[in-house]
């Protein structure tokens, strides 16, 4: 197949909305830390992002001119690959970072594997229930498919990444959705959480086993009772919703908030980069960010439907859901209504692992979109040709 | 076949996934688009809504108040030597909602600044409305503490911070402490009232004293300068380093205050006052404090005031620590911070005599050349159940040998003809109009009003039936200035000012003007308007004047504790007895007799007899305010008849 074809066959709507997420992730970026004085440059974190925006970008093509129906049939290697990287983090070469260990050190950059389990698991999941559509919507399928979900989830709470875990059992929730998991599984499941929540947050801590953090239950009750402390857990809540509400409708301007340029925001390149956005740019820039979000899930979900294979209808879902679950999550986080969790926010908080990964998530869209389009053209043609 | 795509493209239909996928994926857009609309939501009501608040919080965030405190005015004696001046203290101040982890940041600071941690707290505590707000939590720390602090804060202590402070500073020491008082933080009762009002919640004020009196002078305009700061608290600088001020307001100093002491004649006094105390215990009297008072009988201004025992108002600098105040209110310091010459009440015993004459001389009770036969004793007609003792039988006395000598005998008796003139309250009348019973009015805080006793107040008091009677007995020893009688050290000086200037009332004071501290120029005067006449017949005081001369010369009741003392000093001793105490010691004079200068007061608690230690504390006074004038003191070393 030529190259123009596939070229022509592109979903520009979707990827100009992500460039233009990145564009917009890179100036706030840019805005949260040029005025660092401990940066050797103030286009340090803007350089580092452009790199990881090249590399993702260098992947996004790749995985979207692949036929992403081959990476079915890996579903083991890429479940075996992506479990022993996340026990490798787990190992002393792995980089912690602000008491997580997250990375393993590649030289030239710093991978964070639970950032690569979210699209791994779309895959491996997608493919087990892809295999499994022939069979009745069996209690089976769901278990198995929870517990290859249960692998990566664990792991990644171990390290601990609290948040990463709940981007993949909700990719998982959502996967057996689209899939035609029956309702009671859903029920069950949920029932099963806040069994667990009650046991690991109530019941478990008077015996002495304490499961999450002490700093990840602190935020929990902070974000259940906000204003406790407003110099601890709840401090960067507080400077968070005042960041943004004192943003307004128009913002102080790039590079004028003085929420961030003063330092009072906390993580302001990462997981708080929405705060920034909303104290420079106000309520219109917010708006005009979520309506780049919104072409980007309707993109996907758009692929989501066309697409001519079950396999490619999950991925394709799989990765909407990623996405909506991490903006929800993350602007939910800086506004106060949702506890802070340290989820990225796609495409625009600071991180090279996060940024590659959605980029390729970006390409499997594309590529599912490639192929729904060449076998509707061949369809049409036969079509043709027949009549 | 490119082109046959591209011309198909409009009319090309898409085989979609199965519809219950299909479907379910719509569901997923529906969802999202309730998420999203619950941000949106949110998002409207944090900025849109809310905002106006979001934007002072953000503003209290980055913008603080650095106060710079006006310093307070000097005081001056009335020749401008400063005695209360001020020096640049540091200061170490604690912004609460910088502070990253209190429990522990403040524990550190605790050890370093050597502050209990619950006074830090306690100061925090009171400022707990506005956290935005520096709390200063230790004045002048030491140059050690500073730069161990300067260096940590940084990293360390945001939020905490040293500032230049002005504090009070004493260059004579503990002189004249009492009269000058000292400052301190202003507190939560003094807030509500309305002579503070408007004033800053940590606004030192004066809290005693002239410091306390003339605060409203003395107090400048505190400044400030708005910084914008990061999160730990770092003043934002500009390209060359400079923090960038968003506004500045210079502090205006306050005004200076001259005042009618005179530092030299203060030391004179102070000095004086401690020898007497010293002459007093060396004669095996307690004499725990006392009093000494030098006034222009004209003026009423007051040259010198002393209290004993005394303290250095420097241990008020930088807030009172719990060991000082502890020793300061120990019982036995005996009240240091008591102003003894206005606080103080106390039986003025023979100096009433004075008052007891002039009443007696006024309402015509007294012929001044009848006599009395002083045996040593004295009972009131037809009661000799109740003995009234005198110091020495004098034998046939009239009123000036009566004064001279101060025969009690005598004034037994002119007691006793006011109570028999139909219970007449002569001595109560001429008391109050000479200022007893009342505050004299002078321009200090604290000052007791003392007690002039009569019928009403007895009925009052009294728990029998016969304890609220006015009786014989209660005029008698009115008359000696004993029984229920009471004075402050600064009343009796008044008094003596009126005798002194020819019976004109005094009002005592020590404030002289208020300087503008930048130019010296006076911009309010101070002094009180003269005051009246006390409407005594100037030919009844010249008799009283005439023997208080002869009270205070060789012969008299103190012996030579005067003699040959040039120029000639007219006064009167006083022992008053106490229940349970040893004899107070008053001495009250003023010199010259001819044309007075100076009224000289001294009272020395339980320190004997007026001759004992009173009168050889005035003579030492007068020694200094007359260098050249009198002669070497031989006759004052001849041991004085014990007396009253």
């Amino acid at each position: 197949m030529e190259f123009r074809t596939y070229l022509r066959h592109f979903d520009y709507g979707l990827l100009a909305a992500v460039g233009g997420l990145v564009a917009f992730g890179m100036v706030i970026i840019y805005s949260a830390t040029h005025s660092d004085p401990n940066l050797p440059s103030p286009f340090y974190y803007v350089r580092a992002q452009g790199i990881a925006v090249a590399m993702g970008a260098v992947l996004m093509m790749v995985f979207a001119l692949i036929d992403f129906r081959g990476l079915q049939a890996y579903r083991w290697h890429i479940f075996i690959g992506i479990s022993v990287l996340l026990v490798l983090v787990l190992l002393p070469l792995g980089h912690s970072a602000l008491g997580g260990q997250r990375w393993i050190p590649l030289g030239f950059f710093n991978m964070q594997p639970s950032e690569l389990a979210k699209i791994a698991i779309i895959l491996v999941i997608s493919s087990y229930l892809t295999d499994r559509q022939r069979g009745d919507l069996e209690t089976h399928t769901t278990v198995v498919a929870l517990a290859y979900a249960l692998v990566p989830a664990l792991l990644v709470f171990r390290q601990p990444d609290f948040g990463t875990m709940l981007v993949i059992v909700a990719v998982t929730v959502a996967l057996l959705f689209i899939y035609g998991t029956r309702m009671l599984h859903f029920i069950i499941m949920g029932a099963a959480v806040a069994v667990g929540l009650f046991l690991v947050l109530q019941v478990l801590p008077v015996v002495g086993i304490q499961i999450l953090k002490h700093y990840q239950v602190d935020r929990l009750l902070v974000f259940l009772h906000p204003g406790q402390d407003p110099s601890g857990s709840g401090y960067h809540l507080l400077q968070s919703k005042i960041a943004i509400g004192s943003g307004m409708l128009t913002g102080k301007g790039l590079y004028q908030g003085t929420q961030t340029q003063l330092n009072f925001l906390p993580e302001h390149h990462t997981d708080f980069i929405f705060s920034v956005l909303g104290e420079e740019l106000g309520f219109i820039g917010e708006a005009i960010l979520l309506a780049l979000y919104t072409i980007v899930i309707w993109r996907g979900l758009r692929i989501t439907m066309i697409s001519e294979s079950v396999f490619g209808s999950l991925v394709a879902g799989g990765v909407v859901a990623m996405f909506v679950f991490q903006i929800f999550v993350n602007i939910g986080m800086t506004v106060g209504i949702m506890p802070i969790t340290g989820i990225p926010l796609p495409f625009m908080s600071y991180g090279g692992s996060s940024m590659v990964s959605n980029l390729v998530a970006v390409g499997l869209l594309e590529s599912i979109h490639i192929r729904s389009r060449l076998i509707s053209d061949r369809r049409y043609m036969r079509a043709q040709i027949a009549g | 076949m490119s082109s046959l795509f591209k011309s198909s493209r409009r009319a090309r239909r898409y085989e979609r996934q199965a519809p219950s996928i299909a479907f379910r994926a719509g569901m997923l857009g529906v969802v999202t688009l309730m998420l999203f609309g619950v941000l949106v939501f949110r998002l409207w009501f944090l900025q849109v809504i809310s905002g106006n608040e979001y934007v002072a919080m953000a503003q209290n965030n980055r913008v603080r108040f650095v106060p710079n405190e006006a310093p307070r005015g000097i005081i001056y004696d009335r020749n401008k030597q400063p005695l209360v001046e001020n020096r640049a203290g540091l200061a170490v101040t604690v912004l609460p909602a910088a502070l990253k982890n209190p429990a522990s940041e403040l524990q550190q600071l605790s050890q370093i600044i050597q502050t209990p941690v619950s006074d830090i707290q306690q100061e925090l505590d009171q400022h707990k409305d506005d956290s935005y707000s520096s709390v200063v939590v230790k004045k002048d720390i030491t140059p050690d503490m500073k730069s161990y602090l300067i260096e940590r804060i940084p990293l360390y202590f945001p939020g905490i911070d040293i500032k230049k402070y002005p504090l009070r500073s004493y260059p004579g020491g503990a002189e004249a402490s009492h009269v000058l008082g000292h400052v301190g933080q202003i507190d939560q009762q003094e807030l509500k009232e309305p002579r503070y009002k408007g004033y800053p919640l940590d606004a030192e004020i004066g809290k005693d004293g002239v410091e306390y009196q003339f605060d409203k002078y003395l107090r400048g305009v505190d400044g400030g300068t708005e910084v914008e700061v990061d999160a730990s608290g770092r003043p934002k600088t500009d390209a060359t380093g400079q923090p960038v001020d968003l506004s500045k307001k210079d502090a205006i100093p306050g005004n200076d205050v001259v005042l009618t002491i005179d530092s030299n004649i203060q030391k004179i006094t102070e000095n004086a006052l401690n020898y007497g105390i010293s002459l007093a215990r060396a004669k095996h009297y307690p004499a725990p404090g006392g009093a000494a008072i030098v006034m222009d009988p004209k003026s009423g201004q007051i040259l010198a005031m002393a209290s004993a025992p005394t303290y250095d108002p420097s241990v008020w600098v930088g807030g009172m620590s719990n060991a000082n105040y502890a020793k300061l209110t120990n019982p036995s310091a005996h009240d240091p911070m008591l102003n003894r010459a206005i606080e103080g009440q106390y039986p003025p015993g023979s100096t009433f005599k004075s008052i007891t004459a002039i009443a007696g001389l006024q309402e015509k009770l007294i012929n001044p050349a009848a006599t009395v036969n002083s045996t040593g004793s004295w009972h009131v007609p037809g009661d000799p159940t109740v003995i009234f003792h005198d110091w020495s039988a004098l034998g046939v006395v009239d009123l000036h040998r009566a004064i001279v000598m101060s025969c009690d005998t005598y004034f037994y008796e002119v007691g006793y003809h006011f109570y028999k003139d139909n219970n007449n309250q002569g001595i109560q009348k001429w008391s109050r109009i000479l200022g007893l019973g009342s505050p004299t009015g002078v321009d200090l805080p604290g000052e007791a009003a003392g007690r002039v006793p009569d019928p009403a107040w007895k009925r009052q008091v009294g728990k029998t039936p016969i304890d609220k009677m006015w009786l014989p007995g209660n005029s008698v020893n009115m008359a000696i200035g004993q029984g229920d009688v009471l004075v402050t050290p600064l009343q009796m000086a008044s008094v003596y000012c009126t005798i002194a200037n020819g019976g004109t009332l005094v009002k005592p004071h020590v404030g002289l003007r208020v300087e503008d501290a930048a130019t010296h120029q006076t911009i309010q005067d101070l002094e009180p308007p003269p005051g009246g006449s006390a409407g005594i017949d100037p030919h009844n005081l010249d008799l009283i004047k005439s023997a208080l001369i002869g009270a205070a010369q060789p012969g008299s009741a103190i012996g030579g504790v005067f003699a040959g003392f040039q120029p000639t000093i007219a006064g009167k001793s006083g022992t008053a007895q106490v229940a349970g105490k040893s004899d107070y010691a008053w001495y009250a004079s003023y010199a010259p007799a001819d044309n007075p200068k100076y009224v000289v007061l001294v009272m020395i608690e339980q320190g004997g007899g007026g001759s004992t230690s009173a009168a050889p504390t005035v003579r030492k006074i007068y020694e200094s305010l007359f260098p050249q004038a009198h002669p070497a003191p031989a006759a004052a070393q001849a041991p004085p008849p014990p007396s009253t």
